[in-house]
């Protein structure tokens, strides 16, 4: 292997780069490239998955970046070694927290400060001294080669010339040898590589444009001339520098200098602050003993062998002022009343329903620890906790406030180019007219780009373009670009915090959120060995604690005493009557729970598993039904199964399961027995499952188990493993979606009341929760300027629309309205303006929608008040203008995005009455089997997977009168599926038989028919 | 842009070519570069000599790899 890139950008470059690292590695060594330098802009995000390919295919992988220095032109920077890394980050860091976001600069001092221990290359024609140079600033030139000269020095300053191909280098190049040899600088060759292979230039210069902002037709500054910045084999700069081989050599020589750093070995554990004299393993043993009295009273001598087991792994691992970091987090929020739950594998730990993180008692369930942890998987603890959504901050705030802002952060997320956005953009660059994009996008079924070319013509809304020819290259381009990263975002709720201040491990930088962010996402900063928390948002726990408010202004109420067997929330459930439940409201919920019958406790956690792609590919859902309603025999291949396997009917359903499986009968130890699970995740050739087939049998052999039962019992572990479900994060979410259940069953009103405050969340939109609550004989109270709240709030036997929903208008303008508002209340629209000014652009909005109604019926009068100025600002006598219903409930639906004064079905009934239509409420009342026409709005079209793998569509139906579930077979979605997707259309005519679960479509049109 | 019916080239750089019935002897390459195109409309990638002729004219000519076809781009005066 020979030769060197020193300047290479990848996608995450963002926009900059066309190439993943590891594809760039992978062409390197293909080109027997020995030395490779990621040289991103301003950042390192490709480092991780860089290092790891420099790693694996034997490449030097060295750590860079290229930067703007101040407004002359840019500079690459390198690592020479591990220690000078920190410098890099440091340097990064101030560049992009010193400056707006998104315009990340270095300056001369920064350079100062850190650039001593970097190696810098000059860069290519946007380079600080090739630019200055063809803008003919020679003595700015010479001032910045002076500079340069006093922070580098002469060994860690290098003269960059490229293998670009321009016009002008051959003038350019001399130019700078001229200068280099005048300063005794060395000289070396790269290619400013932003793409690995020639052929993906195309893509690269699409994707220039998008970052332009320009078509593809346009010249523009910035844009490349040719296809000359990849991968080049060394033997193309052998051939373009042969009469300036001291180039060449210089290149090879700092290449063998520079040292890739060591990120992966180190280990950046929180420390938690004990009380003096005692260390955290000491400490977490205490607290974790204190918590189980608290958790398991007298059945603690029973319990505490198995938190032994536990803290013996957490100590021999080093987690233990981790779990002391956890467990602090969930007092701070204990004590200070927020709700959270802790969710996912951490609630397979005792030690952790122990400390109050989660409330899965792990103990009683049987759950197995090591799903969660083991030394065999020498992996980071993942623990997340859901917060309160409207006080998940004040957690995070308290973490860095405790810890120190510099030993925490937060976690990036790379948002990647999926179908429909990279559809969006290279449609736009290639000059598509927004809004055909715009239908094109929202048409494409939730699929890689790859099928959908490859299905064209079985995908009705597709196969309507007529221009296909041209929108199909254009997915072809999306092809290319799809799963690139696009931008750095903010992870949801990933937390980083480390006793080693962070800037020395990555750069930090702010988010669109304005939220400061590491560089590097939650995978990376395991590998890194950064220990993540993740602190995340729940709505629904905000909807609650609304909820339980509004019931204790009524009564006493304990939402944690909430009893656990409740037979009008479990009857409630078995009639999928649970549109707002949390997790359980999905139409393919709500038709399980049709089919199951839920009655106990155990129904929802297998539930919560069932409804999965994999499950429901694997066709588990009919028998495990079968077997629960005991229709089918509950058998087992092994007596020793009956205990893992009784409580799930025979069926393997949970990841643990399969970890008990292969300790009980292959004696594997559980944690080498959820490898082998996760292996069989992973493992994609037949080859691999037959030797861990043979692995598994030999191992149950030696225990007395025949062949061909550990067979038999490896084949169903084998088919499941992919399919099974985390246990403990199932049981984690049943607890929440009973208790919303049980809260929408007693509580109606009030629990409504908090989903719609705590908007958005959950499956349905605002104006199905009305259809919900009106069903139950909730009135639904329009906006009132005297007596609306910002928020929805109870009234009477109803709950009246808050100002804060409508559009557009701001929080504060809506609580300025409500403050402000007299004793007597608002008498006229301008009463508003004069004492909130801020509202008055608000006016004629909160006129359509009524809510002066209480005052006058004259919308048209008020409106034309506060349009036009009148004389003296009087009111003019005038014959009143009401609204009729039509408009009213179209302003509604414009105005706030759901019907306030009727749901808009209701509007059209005496016409879909005449022309033979049913409601969604006749419907429902029509035996099974039978055909039925109805008109409705529909929701929410989607093609899941299926076990037979055809396209099926699911969407709701929804009119003033309820939900129905539709279900549109492989044969009828090629025939109507294009009324479905696409364009925007809201009412459909609907024809189907009546089943269980709502109905079967036969056919589909628009309605009205004129539109 | 006129098409050059005969160009000599040794190791892929041209040193003389034929322009308007003349022989034009090249005396030294002064630039060189490759220029992509529209490549979104399927232009091939051309390459470019500007090049001085020994009777001092300057030309720049360009190469269609594609199809071995050459150019005479420009004529400074």
């Amino acid at each position: 292997m020979s030769g060197a890139h020193l300047h290479v950008h990848s996608a995450f470059s963002f926009l900059n780069g066309a190439s993943m690292p590891e594809t760039l590695v992978q062409v390197a060594a293909e080109l027997g490239i020995e030395t490779l330098a990621l040289t991103d802009d301003f950042g390192v995000s490709g480092l991780v998955p860089f290092l790891k390919a420099c790693q694996q295919y034997g490449v030097k992988g060295i750590i860079g970046a290229e930067v703007q220095v101040e407004s002359l032109g840019r500079l690459v920077l390198l690592v020479p070694d591990t220690a000078a890394y920190a410098s890099l980050t440091r340097l990064l860091s101030e560049a992009h927290l010193t400056q707006p976001r998104g315009a990340p600069r270095v300056s001369w001092e920064m350079l100062e400060r850190w650039g001593s221990s970097l190696i810098a290359l000059t860069g290519d024609r946007d380079g600080i001294l090739a630019r200055l140079y063809v803008q003919r600033q020679k003595s700015l030139l010479a001032a910045v080669a002076e500079r340069l000269s006093a922070i580098f020095g002469p060994h860690q300053l290098f003269v960059e010339v490229t293998t670009s191909l321009l016009p002008g280098d051959r003038k350019l190049f001399h130019a700078l040898k001229d200068l280099a040899d005048h300063r005794g600088w060395g000289m070396v060759a790269t290619a400013a590589a932003h793409y690995a292979r020639k052929e993906d230039f195309g893509l690269y210069d699409l994707m220039t444009c998008i970052r332009a902002g320009q078509p593809i037709e346009a010249v523009f500054p910035g844009r490349r001339m040719n296809a000359e910045n990849y991968l080049k084999p060394w033997s193309h700069f052998e051939k373009l520098f042969r009469a300036w081989p001291q180039v060449l050599r210089t290149t090879q020589d700092l290449a063998h200098r520079l040292q890739p750093p060591l990120l992966f070995e180190r280990r950046f554990r929180p420390l938690f602050r004990t009380p003096a004299g005692i260390d955290s393993v000491a400490y977490l043993r205490h607290k974790v003993w204190r918590g189980a009295r608290w958790r398991y009273g007298r059945a603690l001598p029973r319990v505490w062998p198995r938190i032994q087991h536990e803290l013996e792994i957490i100590q021999q691992m080093g987690f233990a002022d981790y779990f002391l970091v956890v467990a602090d987090v969930a007092e701070f929020a204990r004590q200070q009343r927020i709700r959270f739950a802790g969710r996912g594998s951490a609630a397979d730990s005792v030690v952790a329903y122990c400390l109050g993180i989660t409330d899965v008692d792990a103990w009683r369930r049987n759950l197995l620890f090591e799903r969660f942890m083991s030394p065999e998987r020498q992996e980071m603890p993942d623990i997340d906790l859901d917060f309160d959504a409207r006080r998940r901050d004040e957690v995070e705030h308290y973490v860095k406030m405790r810890y120190g802002p510099e030993h925490v952060a937060r976690v990036a997320t790379y948002q990647t180019y999926r179908p429909r956005l990279a559809v969006r953009e290279i449609g736009k660059v290639m000059g598509f007219p927004r809004d055909e994009l715009d239908t094109l996008a929202k048409s494409l079924p939730e699929a890689p780009i790859a099928q959908l070319l490859e299905r064209w013509q079985d995908i009705p809304e597709l196969r309507q373009y007529p221009h296909s020819e041209r929108l199909q290259a254009v997915l072809r381009w999306a092809q290319a670009i799809e799963g690139l990263p696009r931008h750095i975002g903010t992870h949801l709720g990933g937390v980083v915090i480390s006793h080693e201040p962070l800037e020395a491990i990555s750069p930090r930088q702010r988010s669109p959120k304005g939220i400061e962010i590491l560089q590097f996402d939650k995978r990376d900063v395991e590998e890194l060995g950064l220990m993540k928390l993740d602190l995340l948002s729940l709505p629904t726990f905000s909807a609650i604690d609304i909820a339980v408010d509004a019931i204790q202004t009524h009564e006493t109420f304990d939402y944690d005493q909430i009893p656990r067997q409740d037979s009008t929330t479990f009857q409630q459930l078995q009639q999928g009557q649970s549109i707002g439940v949390f997790q359980l409201e999905s139409p393919a919920q709500r038709a399980l729970a049709m089919r199951l019958q839920p009655s106990t406790w155990e129904d929802i956690v297998a539930s919560l598993a069932l409804i999965r792609p994999g499950p429901i590919k694997g066709n588990m859902v009919d028998p495990f039904i079968a077997r629960r309603q005991g229709r089918e025999p509950v058998t087992y291949l092994h007596p020793q199964l009956e205990p893992i396997l009784s409580k799930t009917y025979g069926v393997v359903l949970f990841q643990e399961q399969v970890i008990a499986i292969a300790s009980a009968l292959a004696g594997f130890t559980p944690g080498e027995a959820d490898l082998l699970r996760r292996v069989m995740t992973h493992a994609r050739s037949s080859e691999d499952m037959a030797t861990l087939g043979e692995r598994f049998r030999a191992k149950a052999q030696e225990r007395g188990i025949s062949d061909t039962v550990a067979e038999q019992v490896f084949q169903m572990i084998a088919g499941y493993a992919s399919y099974g479900f985390n246990e403990a994060h199932a049981a984690a979410f049943a607890e929440t979606a009973y208790r919303t259940a049980y809260l929408l069953a007693h509580y109606p009103r009030q629990y409504l009341l908090g989903l719609l405050n705590a908007q958005p969340l959950g499956y349905y939109p605002i104006d199905v929760l009305l259809v919900e609550a009106r069903r139950r004989h909730i009135d639904i109270l329009p906006v009132d300027i005297n007596r609306s709240g910002v928020a929805m709030q109870e009234e009477a036997s109803g709950i009246r629309v808050g100002l804060g929903f409508v559009k557009g208008m701001s929080l504060a303008a809506a609580q300025e309205i409500v403050a402000r508002r007299p004793q007597e209340g608002y008498r006229h629209p301008k009463e508003i303006a004069e004492r909130v000014p801020g509202a008055r652009p608000h006016l004629a909005r909160l006129i359509e929608i009524g809510a002066f109604d209480a005052l006058t019926r004259d919308r048209e009068g008020l409106l034309a008040d506060v349009l036009a100025d009148t004389p003296l600002g009087l009111t003019m006598v005038r014959e009143e203008r009401s609204w009729g219903a039509a408009d009213q409930v179209i302003a509604d639906y414009r105005i706030l995005g759901f019907g306030q004064h009727q749901q808009w079905m209701a509007l059209w009934r005496p016409q879909v009455r005449r022309e033979g239509f049913l409601s969604i409420r006749q419907v429902m009342e029509v035996p099974l089997g039978q055909p039925v026409r109805l008109v409705a709005l529909f929701y929410r079209p989607h093609r899941p997977p299926t076990r037979s793998g055809h396209l099926v569509v699911f969407f709701s139906l929804v009119d003033e009168t309820g939900v129905l579930e539709a279900r549109l077979s492989s044969r009828g979605y090629q025939r109507f599926g294009h009324w479905l997707f696409g364009k925007a259309r809201r009412m459909i005519a609907v024809a189907g038989i009546r089943e269980v679960t709502g109905i079967q479509v036969t056919a589909v049109a628009p309605w009205p028919s004129s539109a | 842009m006129k098409r050059l019916e005969a160009v000599w080239v040794r190791n892929r750089v041209p040193y003389q070519f034929v322009w308007r019935q003349r022989l034009v002897k090249i005396r030294q390459i002064l630039d060189f570069w490759r220029d992509i195109g529209e490549w979104w409309h399927n232009e091939p990638e051309l390459w470019f000599w500007r090049v001085q002729g020994e009777e001092e004219g300057i030309y720049e000519l360009a190469w269609d790899p594609t199809k071995n076809q050459w150019w005479l781009y420009v004529i400074y005066d």
